[in-house]
C-alpha cells in the first residue's frame, strides 16, 4: 500500500509497478477532466492546468492525504497512485472541481 | 479615605492591565491548545512535497463528538494544523517510506489553529469574514509566532469552503462525511 504524490514535476519514484501508465487530467473551465478515474496501483495522474487561473489538487480523503501545491496556468504536476482504494481530489480554490479516483 | 483612594486606583490599574480583563479580538481569542497531540483526534495527514513538509490535522474531541456532517461546526470547534519537516535525501528531495509516504523529521516546527467562537465573526468586515472562525499561529512551545503579521492568507484560502456543510474547512468536513454519518 502506497500513496505517493509529488509536486515536483517529473519527480516520481520508481515503484517497481509493472505496466504503470500516465493518466492525463486537464483543469479547464473550472473542471477536472475526467471527473472519475479508475486506475491501477502505480499509475500516475498528470494534472495540467489549461485554465487562466490557478488551481490545486488536494486529496482530502483520510489515509491518502497529499497536496502537490498550487498549479499555475500552463503548469503540470503529478500524483502517483500507490495505494489501493477510493479517494477524492478537490481544487483548494474551487470546491466544485473534484475527481473521484479508484485505484485497484 | 486615603486608603480607599489607593485601593480604588489599584483596582483600576488591575482592570486595565490584566490580560484576563481585556477584550480579546482576532488571533488573540485563540489560546494554544496545550497537549493537542494526545488529547485531540487526528483526522488527517497531508504530505506537502513542494514545501518538504508533513502536516498533521487534529480536532478537539468534544467538537468531533458534537459535529454532524452537513451542518455547521459547533461553536468552540478547534482545528489544529501542526507541521513537521520532511526527511530529505542528499539532493534535498523528500525520502519516502515503504508505503510511499513522506517521513516526518523530528518534532513539530509550527502549530496553526482555526477556532470557531459564537459571534466572533462580528469582529470582521463582511469582506473578510469566515463565519465565526478565527486563526492563530504558534511556535511549538506554545508562544505566538510573531513572524506571522497577518492572517489574510488563512481567511482568503478558507473562504473557498463557505458552504454550510464545509464551514470553511478543507479536511474536517470530508472527514465527517466519510467517518461520521448523520
Amino acid at each position: 500500500m502506497r500513496a505517493i504524490a509529488y509536486a515536483l514535476a517529473g519527480l516520481i519514484l520508481a515503484s517497481g509497478t509493472a505496466g504503470a501508465a500516465d493518466i492525463t487530467v486537464t483543469m479547464k473551465g473550472m473542471q477536472f477532466q475526467p471527473g472519475k478515474i479508475a486506475a491501477k496501483r502505480g499509475d500516475v495522474l498528470v494534472l495540467t492546468n489549461d485554465d487562466t487561473v490557478d488551481h490545486d489538487a488536494l486529496v482530502t480523503t483520510f489515509g491518502y492525504g497529499v497536496n502537490p501545491g498550487n498549479i499555475k496556468p500552463g503548469e503540470t504536476k503529478r500524483i502517483a497512485l500507490m495505494k489501493r482504494g477510493k479517494f477524492e481530489i478537490q481544487c483548494v480554490y474551487h470546491d466544485t472541481m473534484t475527481i473521484a479516483v479508484s485505484v485497484k | 479615605m486615603r486608603k480607599r483612594t489607593i485601593a480604588a486606583a489599584t483596582g483600576i490599574a488591575a482592570l486595565t492591565l490584566t490580560p484576563a480583563g481585556m477584550v480579546r479580538a482576532g488571533a488573540d481569542r485563540i489560546a494554544f491548545p496545550q497537549g493537542f497531540e494526545k488529547s485531540y483526534t487526528l483526522y488527517g495527514v497531508i504530505d506537502r512535497p513542494d514545501r518538504k513538509q508533513v502536516r498533521f490535522f487534529y480536532v478537539d474531541r468534544a467538537s468531533l463528538k458534537a459535529a454532524k456532517y452537513g451542518q455547521p461546526m459547533p461553536d468552540g470547534t478547534t482545528l489544529v494544523m501542526a507541521f513537521k519537516k520532511a526527511t530529505v535525501d542528499a539532493n534535498g528531495e523528500p525520502v519516502l517510506d515503504k508505503n510511499g509516504r513522506m517521513i516526518p523529521d523530528g518534532d513539530f516546527t509550527g502549530v496553526a489553529v482555526q477556532k470557531k467562537g459564537k459571534g466572533w465573526g462580528a469582529d470582521h468586515t463582511e469582506k473578510q469574514q469566515n463565519g465565526d472562525w478565527e486563526y492563530a499561529e504558534f511556535k511549538p512551545d506554545g508562544s505566538r509566532n510573531a513572524e506571522v503579521k497577518s492572517f489574510d492568507a488563512c481567511f482568503g484560502c478558507h473562504s473557498a469552503r463557505a458552504k454550510p456543510a464545509e464551514d470553511y474547512t478543507f479536511l474536517f468536513a470530508p472527514y465527517l462525511r466519510d467517518h461520521k454519518k448523520g
